[in-house]
């Protein structure tokens, strides 16, 4: 089984809004997986309904082989971590108690924990380069900081897949890069499988392994970088001028949308340089 | 390999216990002051089985003071717990059953009840659990959708409801005999003063079970603080615990307020205090709101009957007193 998320037909809808059509591609285990797509496209929604928050109207997503459905609430955990954008954080818990928290899935109700899984918290915080921070309260963390002990949360709670929604948001480039350093560590030393919905396809082209292009529920593309950034895809889908060249690192696209200032008035493009 | 009780189970059996030998503190001083006298010598020897031989004040304390200070322990656990449990559903640090109007809707019912001459229980009572259901509802439907837990809509449906419920209250009333309004009117404003040992047992009959059901959710009320989304990928059946919790501290809730009438702010000054001591881990905070919220209404009871020069007020007077401004400090702090 090389698959790690299998998706074949997959509808969804919020009520009368049809977010997803009928939807079909798989997720190989272990690499960085990235969904990008224009506001509104179904990026999150495709992301909650593979962690299993959003209802499934048609088709099936099999996660190593094995339907959803057929998963517990507890089993399903134990497969797939997710780490949400805009984690509220008005009831401030310690970066100690968070990370421990994602061994729940493992523990009963009252999720007490062994002291195993505090070994494991500290083997997770120590991963990310977050085991400074353990004692302190969320409210207290920057916006890089809580990213750091959201995603250490996820590693503790020992999953094959790990999903995220954009994670880099509202970064600076630095922290961006640490990010994405570790999204990369993770399926290199952990063997994970990362799926993450990302508005940034510059920093999406650099890292990952598969790119899936969506636009108001269905998919436009999916495969390498360099097959999907195309510029003629992207003006479409995006409905702006892009300008895609190779980046100064390498085969990798590099994009750049371009300015109403740099078209003349029969909309050819003006070259300033 | 078992290992040794972690710490978490430590520093709750200590925290407990801590707060345990406080809270007996509060009970013997509740039982030992008062204006009949007693004093904390003569309780002692009684308990310490001497027999005194003054047998008007045996009654006295041990047939009217110590019923009503059992009562005040239930009555604040209760009303601390919901409001923990209702900061934590709804996510919101203001929210309290009074402020929400659960505890108006509990007393609407209660009144009808009361009017109808049925006894506390399980007349009386089912109404006012009746009453709270019917308020609960609302508010969800009010502030349904996405906007459930924002701070300001859930509030404003709050005042909204607790105005409606007030003016249906003034209605009963107005519509009572006379002989009834006295009653009814020191009953409103949270009275402990005419409680039998029969209705403490009743009441903790219905309320340590409640206890021990949100106890056992207190950590997926953890989890659920992350948002739905996390304590779903984490495996929290949302929708069970929240219908569980909301029905339990519902029922917790209208059955104090049938015996005690409206105690306010109670459910906001405890999990607030204890929050900021203690941390947010509902494993901890579910057991410390049980016993601190005791101590503190028996010492918020044991004010109002000692401050009046000449008989007692309504404790609800000293638990308003104590809680408005804490409410509006916390809500300038939490819009900035």
């Amino acid at each position: 089984m090389s698959n790690a998320i299998d998706i074949s037909g997959l509808s969804c809808a919020y009520g009368e809004n049809t977010v997803l059509k009928d939807i079909s591609f798989s997720v190989k285990s272990g690499g960085l997986f990235i969904i990008i797509g224009p506001n509104g496209s179904g990026k999150t929604s495709l992301l909650k309904t593979i962690s299993g928050n959003l209802k499934i109207d048609e088709g099936a997503i099999k996660i190593f082989g094995r339907n959803i459905n057929d998963f517990s609430r507890k089993s399903l955990a134990r497969s797939i971590a997710l780490v949400p954008q805009n984690v509220p954080t008005d009831f401030p818990f310690t970066v100690k108690e968070l990370v421990l928290m994602g061994r729940s899935p493992y523990l009963g109700i009252l999720g007490l924990p062994e002291k195993e899984d505090f070994e494991i918290a500290e083997q997770s915080l120590a991963f990310t380069g977050a085991e400074h921070l353990s004692l302190r309260k969320l409210d207290q963390l920057s916006g890089g900081e809580r990213q750091l002990v959201f995603i250490a949360r996820a590693v503790c709670q020992q999953t094959g897949i790990i999903l995220l929604d954009e994670p880099t948001a509202s970064l600076d480039l630095s922290h961006q890069i640490n990010i994405m350093d570790l999204m990369e560590k993770l399926v290199e030393m952990k063997g994970l499988t990362v799926v993450m919905v990302s508005h940034d396809i510059n920093l999406a082209a650099m890292y990952s392994d598969t790119l899936l292009l969506l636009k108001s529920g269905n998919i436009i593309s999916i495969g390498k970088p360099e097959t999907v950034l195309t510029y003629k895809v992207l003006e479409e889908v995006y409905g702006c001028k892009i300008l895609v060249d190779e980046s100064p690192l390498g085969k990798v696209p590099r994009l750049t949308p371009v300015p109403r200032k740099y078209f003349d008035v029969n909309n050819k493009l003006i070259d300033k340089r | 390999m078992k290992t040794a009780p972690h710490y978490i189970t430590k520093r709750l059996l200590l925290l407990s216990l801590l707060l345990f030998v406080l809270l007996l503190a509060c009970v013997f001083a509740g039982i030992s002051l008062g204006s009949t006298g007693g004093g904390f010598k003569w309780v002692w020897n009684s308990v310490m089985g001497q027999t005194a031989a003054d047998s008007m004040l045996n009654t006295i304390i041990w047939r009217i003071r110590f019923p009503r200070v059992l009562m005040a322990v239930l009555v604040g656990s209760t009303l601390s717990l919901g409001g923990l449990v209702f900061q934590a559903l709804l996510r919101n640090p203001l929210a309290e059953p009074y402020i929400l109007g659960i505890s108006g809707g509990s007393a609407i019912g209660a009144i009808i009840g009361i009017l109808a001459g049925l006894s506390l229980f399980p007349g009386v009572s089912f109404l006012a659990f009746s009453g709270s259901i019917i308020i609960l509802v609302l508010i969800l439907v009010m502030s349904s959708g996405q906007s459930i837990l924002k701070k300001d809509s859930l509030l404003l449906s709050g005042v909204i409801i607790n105005a409606f419920c007030a003016a249906v209250i003034m209605f009963l009333i107005s519509m009572a005999h006379d002989s009834k309004i006295h009653n009814i009117m020191f009953w409103l404003m949270g009275d402990l003063s005419m409680i039998e040992m029969r209705h403490v047992g009743y009441l903790a009959l219905i309320l340590l079970p409640c206890f021990a059901i949100i106890f056992i959710f207190s950590n997926s009320m953890n989890l659920m603080l992350l948002g739905k989304e996390m304590a779903q990928s984490m495996g929290v059946n949302i929708k069970a615990v929240t219908i569980t919790l909301l029905i339990t501290t519902s029922l917790m809730v209208s059955a104090t307020v049938a015996n005690c009438g409206l105690l306010g702010f109670v459910g906001l000054v405890m999990p607030h205090l204890l929050r900021l001591t203690f941390g947010s881990d509902h494993r901890i905070l579910v057991p410390a709101c049980v016993l601190a919220g005791g101590s503190y209404m028996v010492l918020c009871d044991l004010l109002a009957r000692s401050l009046p020069q000449q008989g007692e007020m309504p404790v609800g007077v000293i638990t308003a007193m104590i809680g408005a401004p804490l409410f509006i400090f916390l809500l300038k702090r939490s819009t900035r």
